[in-house]
């Protein structure tokens, strides 16, 4: 009886020491690796980008608080819904409407900003996302609220957030990056050409919002294979980061000349134009 | 006989509890991690999230990402390891491969702050997250380390 109580004891005592001794060996490896420099090698396998994405109405924030003005002559024509065929022009121009969304919600444009959100809905329905943007019944919310400004910034913040786990769950992430592309762009357009009440600031915050533009680049090219519209978009997109270098030898936003501006509203305007009269 | 049975199933019973004990792993569960992260994230509202699902191996691991903040901005950074034992996050002002770049954030100091934390960061322009993976001898075993951005709504009343 003493050896059958012995015999399962000791082994415990023992597999008890083990353990403590093999976590103490590791806990002392890692102390050892810990200085160690990482090689780019050690990088974990992954098809993600390796950045975060800014939201559109943050990025027309910006815009918005360096003084920018509305004007209805920048945006798009939120009727031109129905003449996007392939899903890429789809996508570009979902995230086109939502930079002018985000304008118009910034500048309590309430009437145009319904407008954008019902061309959002059908065009959403045309490229077969509706839930991402209809969910929770979104739509009845927005409708018995319009002149609830909350409301519609809400609706930009939640359906950003249903678009990124959509992409994230169906492993779509280029979806992520083609709206993102096509709001950037528009923000930028508008940003560029809308009459600005502190034009001093304007060559800044546009430089501010450049420095998003190599890893849209980036981002373009690593989610998106064998698509001759984005490869186009890049190509113009690498063009113009190389026209409009906007960062100084420490990587902080420069301030861009008036000439500078000139070139980035012709530029952008020639980009943003192709995706819109696509 | 009979005994010796018995008490040969009962060590391997021990032997396997202590084993899944000392490291405390549980079974990636990316749509709970990212809840977990949403409830922190409040007040402050969804920019952008990061899911790194990863397998333990012999060597560290190391994945960076790249944060743009803009002037005038105010961002809160969720970090949740509750999929990932032993993962830690460091933020820097500079890329990996700037050697005079800056730790600002490293989450071993927060280490009694269970496995979500929360970072509010303060350089501009640009920060990079990163994920440190530890070696492991239980190498293939699968974790998930969960990052989530978020600003500050300073137009709406």
């Amino acid at each position: 009886m003493k050896n059958h109580i012995s015999y399962p004891l000791t082994i415990i005592v023992l597999v008890f020491i083990l353990f403590s001794c093999s976590d103490q060996s590791v806990e002392k490896k890692e102390q050892e690796t810990k200085t160690e420099a990482i090689e780019p090698q050690d990088e974990v396998g992954t098809e993600d980008f390796y950045f975060f994405l800014p939201s559109p109405i943050q990025i027309a924030h910006i815009l918005k608080r360096s003084g920018l003005l509305f004007s209805a002559e920048w945006i798009n024509d939120p009727a031109k819904y129905d003449q996007y065929q392939t899903r890429t022009a789809g996508l570009l121009n979902l995230g086109v409407y939502t930079g002018d969304l985000a304008y118009c919600i910034l500048n309590d444009r309430t009437e145009e900003s319904l407008k954008y959100i019902n061309s959002i809905k059908k065009l959403s329905d045309k490229l077969d996302m509706s839930e991402i943007y209809y969910s929770d019944n979104t739509m009845t919310r927005i409708e018995s609220a319009v002149n609830n400004k909350d409301s519609l910034v809400n609706f930009i913040i939640s359906t950003q957030e249903n678009l990124s786990d959509y992409a994230y769950s169906s492993n779509q992430l280029s979806i992520l990056m083609i709206t993102f592309a096509g709001a950037w762009v528009e923000t930028v357009y508008i940003g560029a050409h809308a009459d600005n009440e502190s034009p001093e600031r304007v060559g800044e915050t546009l430089s501010e919002e450049m420095g998003i533009l190599k890893n849209l680049i980036d981002g373009l090219e690593s989610t998106v294979q064998d698509n001759p519209e984005i490869s186009t978009l890049t190509t113009q997109l690498k063009d113009f980061e190389q026209k409009m270098y906007s960062r100084d030898g420490e990587n902080k936003p420069i301030n861009f000349s008036s000439d500078q501006i000139e070139i980035l509203k012709k530029e952008i305007a020639i980009i943003r134009n192709n995706i819109t009269n696509n | 006989m009979y005994n010796k049975i018995i008490a040969l199933i009962f060590t391997i019973g021990i032997l396997l509890s202590l084993s899944f004990k000392s490291e405390d792993y549980k079974t990636c569960n990316v749509e709970e991690a990212l809840k977990a992260c949403k409830r922190k994230l409040i007040p402050f509202s969804f920019q952008d999230r990061k899911t790194i699902t990863f397998k333990y191996e012999a060597d560290k691991q190391m994945n960076e990402y790249e944060v743009q903040l803009f002037n005038g901005e105010r961002y809160r950074i969720v970090l949740n390891s509750t999929y990932s034992p032993g993962v830690e996050f460091e933020i820097y002002d500079g890329k990996k491969t700037n050697k005079t770049r800056k730790l600002l954030y490293d989450s071993r100091k927060d280490k009694d702050e269970g496995d979500l934390l929360i970072y509010h960061p303060e350089t501009i322009p640009y920060i990079y997250i990163d994920v440190i993976i530890p070696s492991s001898k239980n190498q293939n075993q699968e974790g998930c380390a969960t990052i989530m951005i978020g600003y500050e709504l300073t137009f709406v009343d």
